[in-house]
This record gives structure tokens, C-alpha cells and sequence, in this order.
């Protein structure tokens, strides 16, 4: 009865298949079904008076544009003109904002280029080219810093001088409530901004954003 | 009628009853396929600080947490907060530190900024620690200032 066996044969067939879509769809509602939570937040349905700010995803490490802020407000520390006299070959780079120091470490035989750039302010250049963050202005900054967030991927970090700290502290609550994602470091008048690059940034010191 | 001849390397035997086990296992999964249910997944919001950490000065830290219902303050000084910290909570938290100008521009704030980066790591209990620096002028009303910190802390708290 050649004919019967192959119809008993066509049901496993035609059965296991179902049960392979069933099974599909099943894990399929599952995984939709899950909630992911993700570190830093919670399922609720208010957020609390005083938020805990939430990381930026350290997967993907935004670009970084930094600020030196004073008491005659934001001035941009651009490292584009100091790279381009590093790649050049030049150990000190002076620009108007202040004076690059280069230190490159090739003493150990690693993919990865260990350097040091020190940064050290000029008062009058940074003043010169200072732009008010009063709260007037506020409003274009929070404009501007969550525009370069959202267009390419750019995140403010400012070194805050002891002038500028009260104000700068005001600032940072309004930075906050619009949840655009900062770094701030208080600096000392004549102290050096100091840029590294070396592999334990990338294993246990690893920078977060938030 | 022809007798059954089966093929070589094949069981003789009918699979009617492993059709009959496939379509009941079939059945376990509709049941349970229909009985999933989507819920309503909430807003994620980001979550509550479980505590502050207030640097008034060097080595003038306090420390606010919450203890039924109300706010406990316990004074440490820098070399032993982080012990402080994995004591009073023991099971992991989200930290604030509130840095006013005189400890900011102290020579010891650079180990709180060294802090932020090394409580992150899980300890060995499996604790996890979240802390982020907050600028905070001294005085007593303001926007930015400490006591405004504390109170949208107090009344996070007193949510629950």
C-alpha cells in the first residue's frame, strides 16, 4: 500500500511544519510582548521631581565640542586648529583661545596612539571671543546644543571657571530639564585643560554622557 | 489487498501516532499562544535618585538618604565615602553629588570626579552605583542651590 504510507508521511510533513510556525509565533508574541528596561530608567508613568539623568548609549560615543566657560560667558575651544599643526609636526600649537601642548607616547607597542594634549587658556583671547549664556540667551544655546545633538551627534563640555561657577550652575539645571546630555569640569584660572587618549578609557574608565 | 511493504531503513510502523503527538504539541502552543496577552507598557521615565551626596567644602560631605519616610543625614569625610556609600546602600543606588563652588576649586575634588567613574563598577555583591555631579551654589534659595536640590529630592521621595 505505497499510496497510504505517503500519506502518512505527507501529515508528519504537513504537521511538523505547522508546529515549526506555530512555535515562531510564539516566541514572536513573546519577544513583543517583553518590555525591555532599559539601565537608568523605569516603567512609570511620571517622572519624578528630581530625575536621575539617563546615559547616552556607550556603544556609539557621541562627537564632543568644548566650551570654556567665564564670567563673559561660552567661548569655543575648537582642537581642529591645533590637530592640524600636530599632524604638521608642531609640539606647541598657539591659537587664540590659548596654547596647545602635544606629548605623544609611542613608548609601548599598542594599536592605539597614547597622547596628552594640554590646553592652557589665554584669559583675553577667551574673552575676546566669549558669547553671553545670561538667561536671555539661554534659550538659543538649549537651541543650538540640542540641535548639534540631534544633527551630529555632538555633546557640550565645558570647563567652568570659579567666575563663572554661580551662573554656570543655573545653566546646568536648564541644560537638564531639556535632557540634552553634558560633561562639566570646574577649571582654575592658569590651570591646563588636559585631553587624553589611552587604552583604559576604553576598558575600565570608559567616559559616560549624561 | 496488497500488503505493506515498508521502505528500507523506515520503521514499519504507521506515524499516526507521531502525527497524533505533533498536533497535540501544536495544540500546547495555541493554547498558550492564545493566551498571551500585550500589556500596556508605561512610559519609560528616567528614574529616582535614591540619594545625595552634598560637598559643601572640603572634606564637609553629607550624606541624604531615605529611611521610612524620612530623611536621614549622615556626615562623612571624602576618604571614607565611598565605604559610607556601600553601607547605607547596600543593595546599589543612583547618587547625586552636589558640588558648590569652595569644593569645586578644592585640591581634593578631583577624587569625587574619580569617584563618579570608579563606583560605577558592579561590586562583588552585585550592587550598582550611578552617580553624576551636579553644580551647586550655597545658598539658601535659588534655583540651583543646594536646598532646592534637596527639597525636588524630598518630595521624589515622598512619592512612594
Amino acid at each position: 500500500m505505497q499510496s497510504e504510507f505517503d500519506m502518512d508521511s505527507g501529515f508528519v510533513d504537513v504537521a511538523a511544519n505547522a508546529l515549526a510556525i506555530v512555535i515562531l509565533m510564539t516566541m514572536i508574541a513573546l519577544l513583543i510582548a517583553s518590555i525591555p528596561l532599559e539601565r537608568g530608567e523605569e516603567a512609570r508613568n511620571e517622572p519624578p521631581p528630581l530625575p536621575f539623568p539617563v546615559a547616552l548609549d556607550p556603544t556609539v560615543p557621541p562627537l564632543n565640542s568644548y566650551w570654556y566657560v567665564s564670567g563673559a560667558g561660552l567661548t569655543r575651544i575648537e582642537l581642529a586648529e591645533a590637530a592640524t599643526g600636530i599632524a604638521d609636526g608642531q609640539r606647541k600649537v598657539e591659537t587664540e583661545v590659548g596654547a596647545f601642548y602635544f606629548q605623544n607616547d609611542r613608548s609601548s607597542y599598542r594599536d592605539l596612539d597614547e597622547y596628552r594634549l594640554d590646553f592652557l587658556p589665554s584669559p583675553p583671547g577667551i574673552a575676546a571671543l566669549a558669547e553671553s549664556f545670561d538667561p536671555d540667551a539661554q534659550a538659543d544655546w538649549l537651541r543650538k546644543f540640542s540641535g548639534s545633538f540631534d544633527a551630529t551627534n555632538t555633546v557640550p563640555t565645558f570647563f567652568v571657571d570659579p567666575e563663572a561657577f554661580q551662573t554656570f550652575g543655573l545653566f546646568f539645571q536648564a541644560i537638564r530639564s531639556e535632557g540634552i546630555a553634558l560633561r562639566w569640569r570646574p577649571i582654575e584660572p592658569g590651570q591646563r585643560a588636559v585631553f587624553l587618549r589611552k587604552p583604559s578609557q576604553f576598558e575600565s574608565g570608559l567616559a559616560t554622557w549624561r | 489487498m496488497m500488503a505493506r511493504v515498508p521502505r528500507p531503513g523506515l520503521p514499519a510502523a504507521g506515524y499516526a501516532a507521531l502525527v497524533d503527538i505533533l498536533i497535540a504539541t501544536m495544540g500546547i502552543f495555541i493554547v498558550v499562544f492564545t493566551q498571551l496577552q500585550l500589556d500596556d507598557a508605561p512610559r519609560l521615565v528616567p528614574a529616582r535618585v535614591d540619594g545625595l551626596a552634598i560637598c559643601q567644602a572640603e572634606n564637609d560631605i553629607t550624606l541624604h538618604r531615605w529611611q521610612s519616610g524620612q530623611e536621614v543625614i549622615t556626615t562623612v569625610t571624602l576618604a571614607d565615602l565611598r565605604s559610607s556609600i556601600e553601607t547605607l546602600w547596600p543593595s546599589g543606588a543612583r547618587l547625586i553629588i552636589g558640588m558648590t563652588q569652595s569644593c569645586a576649586y578644592s585640591p581634593s575634588a578631583g577624587e569625587l570626579w574619580e569617584l563618579e567613574t570608579a563606583i560605577r563598577r558592579v561590586t562583588q555583591a552585585g550592587a550598582n552605583y550611578l552617580a553624576d555631579i551636579f553644580p551647586v551654589s550655597a545658598e539658601s534659595a535659588g534655583a540651583s542651590s543646594v536646598e532646592e536640590l534637596r527639597a525636588r529630592w524630598r518630595a521624589g521621595m515622598a512619592l512612594e
